[in-house]
């Protein structure tokens, strides 16, 4: 990476300040909760082994629940904003987010359905695992949908996301229209409204597993995002087979927002929001704006849980506390300085 | 060592565009695209990039086929320098130039220090290293064109295929890039296809002439034979004179 021009030196501060904030927070989130812990008794607590933190009910809780949740927020907000920064460079258009596909609403879509079946045979893994699946069909389904239809690929895939999202949310009004109103409903309802409250160790695990790595070959190809956003024409003649390496980014993409959003529900904003902060922070380049996106999501994320955890004693469905701290910032955002990095 | 284009043509629906075109592209040489408006030269120019493939007809450079090189090779062979562009991000000039590398490099690779040392020797031999810094959306068209110019010269091709690069030029850059260009032909021993609008650069610059009128090529050859006050006259469907000033001969309307 140069090192030579001011614009590096700036960025690169920016990040490692951006990444302080992010471990702030991570530690503050550690206060925020229902149940009250010492800032004393933790230190001495995470200076113990972890067996014996099992045997009082204080840690526990700290261990078994509130822990993997924050790490949950910090890593669903980090995969949902890389993927809006992605898709927003990808696609040229400062409008769309990571959902734009069709995932989110497969998704919704997968989790009733799983909430259906497994309400009358059991096997509660049905609803990330259904969700998950149907969130990357529709992510197919549009694919497919723009590869044979003619004209620009770019515009085809938008219209195409529009269209199986518009579907698949026709099949979920009428999975919820039929569903048990007593039942289903509610958690179906409560699924998609979305939340870190379903977070356990093995989740986060998977998800570890899963969006760890999405998000280094992300950062990793960041500088060919930038070659990607000057369109198909250009980004061909300087070298870039388009069409499979526009295919294999969405994959990677979808693979990490179906993940994410198959254990937290959908989890507006973040992921159309974020970037445009970290763009505001790091200018134009992916190569800043890809890493910045993650720690800033990871941030947003995390705050808006302590808020959703810790602003009144039953809990508040994320969704509503970033759609309500994220449209009006991405209003402060359109009229104030939004045009230094897009058009 | 040539670029050879063989019966080519291409239609937009019922229209045919280019005509069972033939004409090849030696290395070390200038050769301009002559023709009016909607004549056809960048739907040419696009088939030779691979952007748009042609109905009938092939192109070959040293006897293969384009379309059996990967895209990465292709650009290494051939550099294009498009019309216009409609910028969304505010890259600054040299992160565009350094662009024109990436045939070079490999997949998870950034541009390293000597990428950035060519991206900008190639800004400076456009004439523009003074603009490195700034944001290539604050650019006027002209800045613009001599930045997509670096770009290529950065991805040092053996080909280069320019669309009308003189196009939001004043006449000094117009002249300042035609020569760059003609340095770096002769320099790198590459070859140049230039879509024109102004026949006069034509006559300073060229060493082939090709006219194209209605998607068929209806003169090739050298600058004598080819743009001759008759030829011209044609091409252009209006009254026009060759005449000869101090030894350089120029076009103009009667």
């Amino acid at each position: 990476m140069p090192i030579n021009s001011s614009a590096n030196r700036r960025n690169a501060i920016r990040m490692v300040l951006a990444g302080l904030a992010v471990l702030g927070i991570f530690c503050l989130s550690m206060f925020i909760g229902r149940y009250h812990i010492e800032a004393g008794r933790l230190v001495q607590l995470l200076t113990t082994a972890p067996d014996a933190w099992l045997d009082h009910p204080d840690t526990s809780v700290f261990y078994y629940i509130r822990l993997p949740r924050i790490i949950m927020a910090g890593i669903v907000g980090a995969g949902l904003s890389a993927a809006g920064a992605l898709f927003q460079g990808m696609f040229r258009n400062p409008l769309v987010s990571p959902d734009i596909l069709g995932v989110s609403s497969g998704c919704c879509l997968g989790a009733a359905l799983g909430i259906i079946i497994s309400g009358q045979v059991g096997m509660a893994y049905l609803v990330p695992l259904l969700a998950f699946i149907v969130g990357i069909i529709a992510m197919f389904l549009a694919y497919g949908i723009a590869k044979i239809s003619p004209g620009d690929q770019v515009v085809m895939l938008i219209l195409a996301g529009i269209v199986v999202g518009g579907f698949f949310e026709a099949a979920l009004s009428f999975i919820k229209y039929t569903a048990d109103p007593y039942e289903d409903l509610p958690a179906i309802v409560f699924w998609i409204m979305g939340g870190f409250f379903r977070a356990n160790w093995s989740v986060v695990l998977n998800l570890l597993i899963g969006v760890l790595p999405c998000l280094l070959l992300l950062h990793l190809l960041a500088w060919k995002i930038n070659i990607l956003s000057l369109g198909d024409e250009e980004a061909g003649s300087l070298g870039i087979n388009v069409k499979v390496f526009r295919f294999l980014l969405l994959c990677l993409a979808t693979f990490m927002v179906a993940g994410c959003v198959s254990v937290s529900g959908t989890i507006g904003w973040v992921g159309l929001v974020v970037p445009h902060i970290a763009r505001l922070l790091s200018g134009a380049d992916h190569r800043y704006v890809m890493p910045m996106s993650m720690l800033v999501g990871a941030g947003f994320v995390m705050l808006m849980d302590n808020l959703a955890r810790g602003l009144t004693s039953a809990e508040i469905p994320i969704s509503i506390l970033t759609a309500a701290v994220g449209t009006p910032f991405f209003a402060y955002l359109l009229i104030k300085g939004r045009g230094q990095a897009w058009k | 060592m040539s670029l050879d284009v063989e019966n080519l043509s291409f239609s937009y629906g019922e229209r045919r565009v280019v005509d069972q075109c033939c004409f090849s592209l030696d290395k070390g040489q200038i050769v301009c695209l002559l023709g009016r408006n909607g004549s056809g030269k960048t739907t040419l120019l696009r088939m030779i990039n691979r952007s748009l493939l042609p109905e009938e007809g092939r192109i070959t450079i040293d006897g293969t086929d384009i379309r059996h090189f990967t895209r990465k090779h292709l650009a290494r062979l051939i550099a294009f320098v498009p019309q216009g562009h409609n910028a969304v991000f505010a890259y600054t000039a040299r992160d565009m130039t350094v662009m024109g590398r990436n045939p070079h490099m490999h997949l998870f690779a950034r541009p390293s220090q000597q990428d950035y040392q060519l991206a900008e020797a190639a800004l400076r031999q456009v004439g523009i290293s003074e603009l490195k810094d700034r944001c290539y959306m604050d650019m006027s068209g002209g800045e613009r064109q001599l930045v997509f110019l670096a770009r290529a010269l950065a991805q040092q091709a053996s080909y280069y295929l320019l669309d009308e690069p003189t196009a939001h030029l004043d006449f000094y850059n117009q002249h300042a890039l035609m020569k760059t260009l003609c340095q770096i032909v002769e320099q790198q021993g590459s070859g140049a296809l230039i879509a024109l609008h102004d026949p006069n650069l034509a006559f300073c610059y060229a060493d082939q002439v090709i006219m194209l009128h209605q998607g068929r090529i209806v003169s090739v050859g050298s600058v004598a034979d080819t743009m001759t006050s008759s030829n011209l006259s044609q091409l252009y469907n209006m009254q026009l004179k060759v005449v000869s000033l101090d030894g350089q001969k120029m076009v103009m309307a009667k």
